[in-house]
């Protein structure tokens, strides 16, 4: 192989390899840790977690849990309890 | 004009306070000898002779809140010259308060539609190559108090300060993406906060958002302050500051957007005819004369009109200055450098004639969008949107040199 030739192959390769090595940076994400922080949820439903309810059970839920201090609240005040209007 | 109007004048210009304060010495022989200095320190404080901070205030018309109820807190534009904003002075909207977070402790987590899924330190990013980019960021909810009358008592750091100008450093999105091997079918990125409230937003990924967006770990040449998103953070040039996701944890590619609460309940504008729109993500062509501005007064004669221009869609072209309420426009110098998707600094000389007139600016930027004048504005908008108020906006001087403002 000529000298030119083989300066032209160590250029193709150097062009070729990508600028740095993937395997450098951080480490992979495991499935559990993954399943603790993977909260959104999509309008289909996907990412829903496990499970099931429905508007009666998260009454039920609500009044067992918060219903006795937010008695005699209509929904716009808990709401301006919760969050700012924007 | 004598030389001591003119100190007068522009001494009033760049304070923002009254007319004529306490003026300059008169002769030489006043001004106090020289002294000893104070020690050096390992932290350079303003002088005690300048008075500026931020404003935390709430929603339009909700001001003077105590800080616990305060949803964002904006920066004096009007005390405020050149284009960068100090780093202390950088507007904030916050969603659920400063999270507290260690950096040794937080983690970028990226996952979805990719051949990797891979959790990242902030040391990790620190080793990735890096860019700077100086950039402003602005709230989608900057101009609101404007939307359906004007409290002439405002400052322009009360109608503007939602928007700054930082040089920012970090990692490119497109290096990121690469590293965890994005499915092609991948369009939209999910970008999460580790902030209380989770604030998170489907990013559309355009040619222009590959290109652009970087998680940033470096402001004003330093680390991140916490307001700001401390240790990391999304930036988007150009687009919504909410877009610009602070103490960013989880980055997930998908093939649709999430429709999260802050795209839905959240940050969706509402249009004349009832509906919402949503994913208006530019922010659009505007600028703001920030000096002669809100509850200052001018004097008679030479005063520099000065203020800033910004446009998400790339460069200032071009800023026009009325000083006879929009009947006849004159082009302003623009200030290098003339950064795309950042704030750009216009001034004009003006002589004041001392008759009751009203000042404006209108920008036009590179791709040749022109600022929109309020009437057009509201005729194209109507007044229920609360978000991207971005007409031209205009101060009125009465005989006695005050300045206020006014919608038109």
């Amino acid at each position: 192989m000529s000298w030119h030739r083989i300066v032209g192959a160590a250029v193709f390769i150097a062009l070729w390899l990508p600028p740095v090595l993937a395997a450098d940076f951080g480490r992979r994400a495991t499935p559990d840790e993954i399943k603790l922080w993977d909260i959104d949820v999509r309008p289909d439903g996907k990412g829903l977690p496990e499970g099931g309810g429905s508007v009666e059970h998260g009454r039920s839920v609500f009044e067992e849990h918060a219903g006795v201090g937010h008695a005699g609240q209509d929904r716009g005040q808990l709401l301006a309890l919760c969050d700012d209007p924007f | 004009v004598s030389r001591r109007k003119f100190l007068s004048a522009a001494s009033t210009g760049i304070a923002g306070t009254v007319l004529a304060g306490p003026a300059a010495a008169d002769t030489l022989a006043e001004v106090p000898p020289r002294e000893p200095g104070a020690d050096l320190s390992g932290h350079s404080e303003r002088s005690k002779y300048v008075q500026i901070g931020r404003i935390p205030e709430a929603g339009p018309g909700k001001r003077n809140v105590d800080p616990s109820d305060a949803i964002n807190s904006k920066t004096p534009l009007d005390k405020l010259v050149g284009t960068l904003t100090p780093s202390d002075l950088h507007y904030e909207r916050s969603h659920a308060g400063v999270p507290d977070l260690d950096p040794a402790k937080h983690r970028l987590l990226i996952h979805g539609m990719t051949q990797k899924q891979l959790v990242l330190t902030v040391g990790d990013l620190k080793t990735m190559p890096s860019i700077s980019r100086t950039v402003f960021i602005e709230c989608t909810g900057n101009g609101w108090e404007n939307w359906k009358n004007a409290d002439e008592n405002l400052t322009v750091q009360n109608t503007h300060g939602l928007v700054s100008t930082n040089e920012w450093t970090g990692v490119p999105l497109k290096f990121m993406v690469d590293l965890v091997g994005k499915d092609r079918g991948s369009t939209w990125m999910l970008a999460e906060g580790g902030d209380a409230a989770g604030v998170a937003r489907s990013i559309p990924l355009t040619d222009e958002i590959m290109d652009e967006a970087f998680v940033a770990y470096g402001q004003n040449g330093e680390p991140l302050r916490p307001a700001h998103g401390f240790p990391i953070r999304l930036v988007m040039p150009g687009f919504e500051g909410n877009l610009n996701i602070k103490w960013l944890r989880r980055l997930k590619f998908g093939d649709q957007p999430w429709m999260t609460r802050w795209e839905t309940a959240r940050y969706t504008q509402l249009l004349a005819d009832g509906k919402a729109r949503q994913f208006q993500l530019r922010m659009e062509t505007n600028s703001v004369i920030t000096s002669p501005s809100g509850m200052m007064q001018i004097a008679p004669g030479y005063n520099r009109v000065t203020g800033l221009a910004w446009s998400g869609h790339g460069r200032i072209d071009k800023v026009e200055i009325s000083t006879d309420g929009a009947q006849t426009w004159k082009q302003a110098q623009l200030n290098a450098p003339l950064l795309p998707k950042a704030q750009t600094r216009f001034q004009i000389d003006w002589m004041w004639d001392g008759k009751p007139t009203k000042i404006v600016s209108r920008s036009t930027d590179e791709k040749g969008n022109v600022q929109p004048d309020r009437k057009s504005f509201i005729d194209q908008t109507g007044t229920n949107a609360l978000f991207h108020y971005s007409a031209q906006q205009t101060w009125s001087i009465d005989a006695d040199g005050r300045v206020r403002n006014v919608l038109a």
